[in-house]
């Protein structure tokens, strides 16, 4: 059955056309059409389906998006988009395409390939063996359908990157409205380690809709941090999938925080290879105006002896709604395991939503599980304790919010991107308590 | 003048009268206890003298160095000079002692039309406070109350009175969950604060406290009235017979 959409409607008839200019071999290309065709037999999702419960994503057909053409980026909006202080090897993406004139490498021990080099250069198989239909996400058929680059960035083996990694994503919206689809894989190599950051920028006056898919893959004995900070203007819409794969005695550690977004929608998956592998999963949205942030995380246990935590916390302020989905598995084999998830909300305005669903589904008998959500107002013990020993309400509000976001915050192993989305977050904090 | 002024003070919580009218002058340099079975409205005449939210005034009314103390929001009352030491102090994950402390002087010497404190009087200020209950520097970059035992919590409440320097401090139990030990350094910091210019309020079911910190005036209060005041031997008096004396 196909369901009406504005929004895919636009993307068929700029198909065919994409496809012959993208300039693809004949094995991507009837992939991608697959998976368009896919795309339109799944339609676009309502609030009937269980993953949008909570989401109406109608707002999508009252735009035109384009597929990407041209770029407009210079030097000097990249700069302005990176970190002053933090000494980084800093990749720039444009409209999901890498950008290998604006990045800056500094440590040796990261090699990148991407599709439109390899196309020249022999090595296709390498990146595109691991392509996958998710026949049933619509999201992910399309971000295989559109994707015009995919840039595998490897951690080698035995090494350590000095320097974090600066996942610069800037969505180009100068020539018209447009929809972009990043597709990046990243493969940390046995005994590796590295931390990335992934951030978020827009140019142009039009709006831009990203939808992108990230494949992690954590080899063994690997840690991997992976920090995503989500600051974006009203005029973007950001889709993302993260696929993370851990191999044995792996560290994962995710940290999300979404401070501004009209539309956010992230989506984690963390299965495991290896037995012994740990993840962290720490997040934070701090929703205002008429925003909506959501996130959806799945924690598949499917080996014994892993571990995972996970933290999620929220402020929702205005009429913005919020969306917490974490759901975790544990597969019948996966005795030993250790799961622990918490999602804690503070709602500031009458009209401000928080929809927050826990799921476990646990089918070992010999694991610990554990998990709580909480939403309202701020504690009022807490306030009035405050109070009484002089402090004003409003400062009292101020430092019991500010307490609640920077204990995820603080999690960020960056001092310099700590310091400056901490500031950034008590500078709104300070503005909703006006 | 007195410092602190209740008079036929009534006030109930969900509709239920519990303080049926209270009468108390407390003066500059004055301690005094109340005691009172459980449920004669001790800690509810300690919420309500600090503005916790819930509990309604109907009657009567309280000056507080001449000031109508009940018009006042609870941070005013505190910056007036008015301290709670908390029967059960909240714990507040991710505030430092620290953080709460400098926010709260300073907040309160705003009020006053002081500057704020810089950093090296602050410091040498906390180390001389802290020193007053025994409390370890490492203690105070601890989030507020979190993981603390009940001695811990205690004390740590006198020293944000000691702090906050009061006019009037208001003991709500202090003493309950302590052991003799703790009891006895929470009463030494009190002892130390007491000034000619400054006083204290110290509601108790027990007479132990008071052999530590010895009041000038002891009010029994029962059924949400004083019933019987007198020095600090009435305190012994109902150690030795008991509440039901009073109760007759």
């Amino acid at each position: 059955m196909e369901i009406k959409s504005k929004f895919l409607d636009n993307f068929k008839s700029n198909f065919d056309y994409y496809i012959k200019r993208l300039n693809l071999p004949d094995e991507l290309n009837s992939f991608k059409s697959k998976a368009f065709q896919q795309a339109l037999v799944l339609g676009m999702p309502t609030p009937k389906a269980e993953e949008w419960k909570y989401t109406n994503l109608a707002f999508l057909n009252n735009f035109d998006f384009q597929l990407p053409s041209l770029s407009t980026l210079d030097c000097k909006t990249v700069e302005k988009f990176t970190f002053q202080e933090l000494k980084a090897n800093v990749l720039v993406f444009n409209n999901g395409k890498y950008c290998k004139e604006f990045s800056v490498l500094i440590d040796d021990n990261i090699e990148i390939l991407t599709l439109s080099y390899a196309l020249n250069n022999g090595n296709l198989q390498k990146l595109i063996e691991n392509l996958e239909l998710n026949e049933n996400d619509v999201f992910h058929c399309l971000n295989t359908a559109f994707f015009e680059e995919i840039t595998l960035i490897k951690i080698k083996k035995n090494t350590v990157s000095n320097y974090p990694i600066h996942l610069l994503q800037i969505f180009d919206g100068n020539i018209s409205q447009t929809a972009v689809f990043p597709h990046s894989i990243i493969l940390l190599e046995q005994n590796s380690q590295a931390k990335f950051i992934e951030t978020y920028q827009k140019i142009g006056e039009h709006a831009t809709f990203s939808n992108a898919i990230t494949k992690i893959t954590v080899g063994e004995n690997a840690k991997l941090d992976f920090i995503r900070t989500q600051i974006l203007p009203d005029d973007h819409i950001l889709f993302g999938k993260t696929y993370v794969d851990q191999h044995k005695y792996s560290v994962f550690n995710d940290i999300t925080i979404t401070l501004d977004g009209k539309f956010v929608r992230n989506n984690l998956y963390t299965k495991f290879s290896g037995e012994f592998a740990e993840t962290h999963y720490y997040g934070f949205y701090f929703a205002d105006k008429n925003n909506y942030v959501d996130n959806h995380t799945f924690m598949d246990h499917s080996l014994p002896n892993c571990q995972s935590n996970e933290i999620y916390k929220g402020i929702i302020s205005d009429n913005a709604i919020a969306v917490f989905n974490g759901k975790i598995l544990v597969r019948p084999n996966a005795q030993k395991t250790n799961a622990y998830q918490s999602n804690k909300n503070i709602l500031l305005s009458e009209n401000a939503t928080i929809n927050t669903k826990p799921e476990l589904e646990i089918y070992a008998d010999d694991v610990k599980c554990s998990h709580g959500a909480t939403s309202g107002a701020l504690d009022a013990e807490q306030l009035f304790y405050l109070r009484a020993r002089g402090i004003q309400l409003d400062t009292a509000r101020n430092l019991l919010l500010s307490a609640f976001g920077e204990e995820i915050i603080e999690k960020i192993a960056l001092p310099q991107v700590q310091e400056s989305l901490s500031d950034l977050f008590e500078s709104k904090l300070a503005g909703k308590l006006q | 003048m007195a410092l602190l002024s209740i008079k036929n003070l009534k006030a109930k919580v969900n509709d239920t009268e519990i303080l049926h009218g209270i009468n108390l002058e407390i003066n500059p340099g004055e301690v005094h206890a109340i005691m009172g079975p459980n449920g004669s409205g001790k800690s509810t005449l300690a919420s309500v003298l600090t503005g916790k939210p819930g509990y309604e005034v109907t009657d009567g009314e309280v000056l507080f160095n001449g000031k109508n103390l009940l018009e006042m929001e609870p941070e005013i009352r505190a910056r007036e000079g008015l301290f709670l030491a908390f029967q059960y102090p909240v714990e507040i994950p991710g505030v430092s002692n620290t953080n709460l402390i400098k926010t709260a002087v300073n907040e309160i010497r705003k009020y006053r039309n002081l500057e704020p404190l810089d950093a090296f009087d602050f410091i040498s200020m906390i180390k001389e406070k802290a020193a007053l209950v025994e409390i370890e520097q490492s203690f105070l970059n601890r989030s507020v109350n979190e993981g603390f035992s009940g001695g811990e919590k205690k004390r740590n409440e006198i020293f944000q009175m000691a702090m906050l320097d009061p006019l009037l401090g208001v003991l709500d139990e202090t003493d309950s969950g302590l052991d003799i030990d703790a009891l006895r350094i929470v009463a030494n910091g009190v002892n130390k604060l007491r000034r000619s210019d400054n006083a204290f309020l110290v509601i108790t079911h027990y007479q132990r406290l008071l052999n530590y910190i010895v009041p000038d005036y002891v009010h029994v209060l029962y059924k949400g009235r004083i019933v019987r005041s007198g020095g600090k031997e009435l305190a012994l008096e109902l150690e030795e017979k008991g509440y039901d004396w009073i109760k007759d």
